[in-house]
């Protein structure tokens, strides 16, 4: 049979950490500034660090990994020239010197040994195989979500993650902002009861197989169009896509469901003490998907009904309560007893610097961070299998250890994508 | 007519519209029933198969082949595997398929292939773990073409049978340069296979084979945590050998080892390290222990957080709470707290976190000898645990003259107080009469009003203190937190009367606390009442109170913001007449801008000749005027549009006007 690497895994360790977690012995990471290195940073304590495809979202992390005291930023790869330029220049500036080096390849910034970790921030369609490589060459790494497009990179890059003992960090930084965690700590403790509904904001579903028109191909230095296009299928040239109008393609695109889903749907696999599983169940409907756990807790993924507290939402409900909270820091919650529970500051949930402040401490004391990717693996898997199920328009089951959907080999052809030579992961 | 049969144009027909309608729900789906099924097939086999059908079409058609996996459209797919657009679609099917035909096919393809096209077909007969290719991608290891022997190796390694395996190792001992490390990655992968099934001994033996100093660090890394992690627990002095040793590369191995590495014997065997190790390894390893959370560590790490120095000692209070459920720990947390320093902080973040019922107590019992400072701090504790049981000292605590540690106290009580204590928590936040306590004494009371059910009872209790209070300084007080509590919860009725009679007290200072909880209201309720005011008030900080207030109540009406009964218009008409500043006649204005009314327009069109706020009136102009054209208005919209387009000096409203004005279309009257 093939596909066997989507098959049961039975290394003790796994089971040993799914042990631990469920008793919510979550990594313990020690922040550098309390073991005293705050201040100025030793040598051999920097953390030296090149960018992927630095975009918008990828700029925002740039502003506040450039602050953290240790990061030396010295390297930009980008398949565009104005990319290139504009991100050197960020990081000139701050270095407050020209030594930001820039790179059409990125494989050319894997081969340098000076670089310790990377940003990566690319286009959906290179985010699974860039880390994938990243990993092989010996980096950690912080990467932007969804952290891929179907479920045989998910599984493939927690594996490369695992064998090569990296630090990667998905950039699902709502793990890290104060009312995702105290929503998401109310269902984990049993204080809504026991917990019957997830709910998870996604977008609309669909993808589109349509090419734009073809228009002139730039020359390789202003866009290399071959690397930007990577595993992906070929296609001609459209200036849009570059622009950032890839989204909603399917050969770019994992779908609305994962477009929040890599977020949300991740929360709802925290609240619901699932990290290292999946839904066993998956029903479509037009808006998005209702899952179900092998424990009975279902994960309803959809687009409307949501409290307007913000993009990202997600509704926890238990037997005895719940709590709805999204990007804009506030909270509903029920009884509102509970509300008094909250510490921690609001912070809006599309800052970054806690989550990536995580990834640096994790660097340094090799501890796995909260998005690590045995957890980015298992909420990918949940958004992917429910995108296959919505394709298919038709229930599915799926097995979570063997990763297959058992008997149905239709879904089980949509588990992958081939890549276009030379790539593999 | 094309050879296919069918005429080019249904096929394309066909392919098109799916493409269109793109991937809709259930789209793909195979279609039900099935001779649609195998129609649909044969159709997607004639487009592969034509001349004249373009590279989109044929693209769609193996994008659908990939969903429905047929066996005869092997051969079409497998001829493409040599089209150079094409190949990497036929891939896209094939790869997936689970008919032997299709990885028939793709070994079928090695022999005739070259390049990056041999690369494609090597790297999916690899993703298919296609044993019966394992000869054939042997005999690729050595190719002259780098790319090719590479995907060959990455291939046998994901095959990781112990055929292929083999095939990696003696292969490794030839190589040189990249190829030597793709023959390293591969050999990690396969050595995973080989556990996996397993064949614990034969991947210990393939990593150990590759930690070695002739390989990179990162490969050596990976390869000891797989020998370690592969021997299970057989591996524990191997891992230790690791945690000794200084070679960087197999230390980092070692970490992540000492983390996964399940069952009590490897937390012991980590434990006894840890007292000979030097400093440096002890703070990584008491991070480690405090991952595992494994009790058989505790007397370790016990021994550092009482005896430890500097960021050992540090370590040791972070892993402690982790490693004990709270009895042995709570002394030597408390010490740590008691002594100060820089570990005092790790200590109380300890003491908030760690588990066991007699720890509230054990830090209640603490308080009366600590000093102040320190007595602040163990309040937070009790906060951060939630103390239930400390209420009623907190209550007292709240009450004493340190104003510290009265402000630890309230702040603890908003998080622990339970509803039942609103009286005296209202009681004592009044009693407060230091400054700096009455801003946490507020957020408590109104933290605690909040979780009062139902909602609609949250302010009762504050309302009751007010309607009881006779003293002046305590009615002020109390209209604070009742302003946020009707903030957050809304106004009612009740709330409503008290604020008015606190308002219409002699007192000047209770009047005017709580003329400016009405000026705050959470709806438009009291805005006749602050038209009034400003009105009839001499005062100009109450005028400008009260006109603030209302405007904002009347433009939030205005908009559709807020349902309370209100003549909006009415009331800026009223409003308008008063202005005397500047402030105040850009109150009138920016809430004039959210009423999309002709008279809004013409009161708005008055103050274009006033310097002090004509760029602020235009630009609240240009907001309502597109709204107002109606035929009776879209003259008069428009004209003063174009004026504004002249006369402005604001280069942004000048744009807007213009863009505004365009958008209002003149019907001539029939």
């Amino acid at each position: 049979m093939h596909l066997r690497a989507l098959r049961q895994r039975g290394l003790s360790r796994r089971s040993f950490l799914r042990q631990s977690l469920a008793a919510g012995l979550a990594p313990l990471v020690v922040p550098g500034r309390v073991l005293g290195l705050d201040g100025g940073v030793a040598p051999s304590n920097r953390v030296v660090m090149a960018g992927f495809g630095i975009g918008s979202r990828g700029t925002q992390d740039l502003n506040s990994l450039i602050h953290e005291p240790e990061v030396q930023f010295v390297a930009i790869a980008d398949v565009r020239e104005v990319r290139r330029q504009a991100v050197k220049a960020i990081i000139d500036q701050k270095n407050g010197d020209t030594g930001c080096r820039m790179y059409r390849d990125f494989r050319e910034v894997l081969a340098r040994k000076d670089i310790d970790a990377l940003l990566i921030a690319t286009g959906d369609r290179w985010h699974s195989l860039a880390s994938i490589l990243a990993a092989k060459a010996g980096k950690d790494m912080y990467c932007e979500k969804p952290c891929s497009t179907n479920i045989a990179d998910s599984v493939a890059l927690a594996e490369t993650m695992r064998r090569y003992g990296r630090v990667y960090q998905a950039g699902t930084q709502r793990r890290n902002v104060s009312n995702f965690m105290f929503a998401a700590e109310l269902a984990r403790s049993g204080k809504l009861g026991r917990l019957h509904t997830v709910h998870a904001n996604t977008l609309a579903p669909a993808t589109k197989l349509e090419w734009l028109p073809a228009e002139p191909e730039p020359g390789r230095d202003e866009v290399d169009w071959d690397m930007w296009l990577g595993p992906c299928p070929w296609r001609p040239y459209n200036a849009l896509y570059v622009a950032g109008r890839w989204r909603g393609h399917f050969d770019f695109h994992g779908g609305g469901i994962l477009e929040w889903g890599s977020h949300t749907v991740d929360l709802c696999q925290w609240a619901a003490s699932a990290d290292h599983t999946a839904p066993v169940l998956y029903e479509p409907n037009e808006d998005g998907c209702v899952a179900t756990y092998a424990n009975g807790v279902k994960l309803v993924m959809r687009t409307t009904g949501w409290l307007g507290l913000g993009t990202c939402s997600v509704r926890y409900e238990g037997d005895e309560g719940w709590v709805e909270t999204g990007d804009r820091g506030e909270f509903k919650v029920y009884p509102e007893s509970l509300r008094g529970e909250r510490t921690g500051r609001a912070q809006a949930g599309t800052h970054p610097g806690t989550h990536l402040r995580q990834f640096l401490d994790c660097v340094k004391s090799r501890a796995q961070p909260a998005a690590n990717g045995d957890v980015a693996c298992q909420s990918h898997i949940a958004c992917h299998a429910a995108y296959v199920a919505w394709q298919l328009g038709r229930k599915l089951r799926y097995d979570p250890v063997k990763n297959e959907f058992p008997g149905d080999e239709d879904a089980n052809r949509m588990r992958s994508r081939a890549k276009r030579e030379p790539w593999r992961v | 007519m094309n050879f296919t049969g069918l005429p080019h144009s249904s096929i394309r027909t066909v392919l098109l519209l799916a493409a269109a309608a793109g991937l809709a729900f259930g789209q793909g789906a195979p279609r039900p029933g099935g001779p649609p099924r195998t129609e649909e097939v044969q159709t997607l086999i004639r487009t592969l198969e034509s001349a004249t059908a373009p590279q989109h079409e044929k693209v769609l058609a193996c994008q659908r082949l990939a969903v429905l996996g047929p066996r005869e459209a092997v051969p079409a797919l497998a001829t493409l595997l040599a089209d150079e657009k094409l190949a990497h679609m036929a891939r896209h099917a094939l790869e997936p398929m689970e008919d032997p035909a299709a990885a028939a096919a793709l070994r079928g393809a090695m022999g005739r292939l070259k390049g990056n096209l041999l690369v494609g077909v090597i790297n999916s007969l690899g993703f298919r773990r296609d044993v019966a290719a394992v000869p054939a991608l042997g005999g690729l290891i050595d190719h002259p073409e780098a790319e090719v022997a590479r995907a060959a190796a990455a291939a046998l390694g994901r095959i990781g049978t112990k055929d292929a395996a083999a095939r990696l190792q003696a292969a490794l001992g030839r190589a040189t340069g990249a190829q030597r490390l793709a023959l390293a990655d591969a050999s990690l992968t396969g050595a995973e296979g080989l556990a996996r099934a397993g064949l614990h001994a034969e991947a210990a033996a393939i990593y150990d084979s590759l930690c070695g100093k002739a390989f990179p660090d990162y490969i050596r890394t990976a390869a000891m945590g797989g020998a370690i992690l592969s021997r299970q627990a057989g591996g524990i002095p191997l891992l230790v050998q690791q945690i000794q040793g200084d070679d960087p590369a197999l230390l980092s191995a070692g970490w992540r080892a000492a983390r996964e590495l399940a069952g009590g014997a490897v937390t012991r065997a980590l434990a006894e390290q840890l007292p000979k190790l030097p400093a440096a390894k002890q703070v990584p390893l008491l991070q480690v222990l405090g991952d595992r959370g494994d009790p058989i560590a505790l007397p370790a790490v016990l021994d550092l957080a009482a005896k430890g120095a500097g960021a050992v000692r540090v370590a040791a209070l972070q892993a402690l709470p982790r490693v004990d459920d709270g009895k042995a720990a709570l002394p030597v947390l408390l010490q740590a707290v008691t002594a100060g320093g820089d570990a005092a902080e790790v200590a109380l973040s300890g003491l908030g976190a760690i588990r066991g019922a007699e720890v509230d107590a054990k830090v209640l019992a603490a308080l009366p000898t600590a000093s102040p400072g320190l007595r602040a701090k163990l309040i937070g504790v009790l906060a951060a645990r939630k103390a239930d049981s400390a209420r009623s000292e907190l209550l007292k605590l709240a009450a004493g003259g340190d104003p510290d540690v009265a402000k630890a106290a309230f702040r603890a009580l908003a998080v622990v107080a339970r509803a039942t204590d609103l009286p005296q928590l209202i009681r004592l936040s009044l009693a407060t009469r230091d400054d700096a306590v009455k801003v946490p004494a507020d957020l408590a009371v109104y933290a605690v009003s909040m979780k009062v059910f139902p909602a609609a009872k949250r302010p009762e209790a504050v309302l009751n203190a007010l309607r009881e209070s006779r003293d002046p300084v305590a009615t002020c007080a109390l209209l604070r937190p009742l302003g946020a509590i009707l903030k957050s919860n809304g106004a009612t009725p009740e709330a409503y009367a008290v604020v008015k009679t606190a308002f219409e007290s002699k007192d000047p200072q209770v009047s005017a606390t709580a003329l400016r909880t009405l000026a705050d209201w959470p709806d438009a309720t009291p805005a006749a009442l602050l038209l009034e005011v400003a009105k009839r008030d001499a005062d100009g900080t109450r005028r400008e109170v009260a006109l603030g207030g209302g405007v904002r109540m009347a433009a939030n009406v205005a908009a559709g913001r807020d349902r309370t009964p209100l003549d909006a218009l009415a009331w800026f008409a009223q409003a308008n007449q008063l202005v005397r500043s500047k402030e105040e006649k850009l109150m009138i204005v920016s809430g004039l801008g959210n009423v999309k009314r002709i008279e809004a327009l013409r009161m708005l069109k008055e103050y274009l000749g006033d310097p002090a706020v004509q760029t602020e009136a235009a630009l609240a102009l240009v907001e309502i005027a597109p709204a107002l054209a109606t035929p009776e208005h879209a003259a008069e919209a428009k004209a003063l549009l174009e004026s504004i387009g002249k006369s402005t000096k604001d280069v942004d409203v000048r744009r807007k006007a213009g863009k505004a004005s365009k958008s209002i279309q003149i019907v001539p009257k029939k």
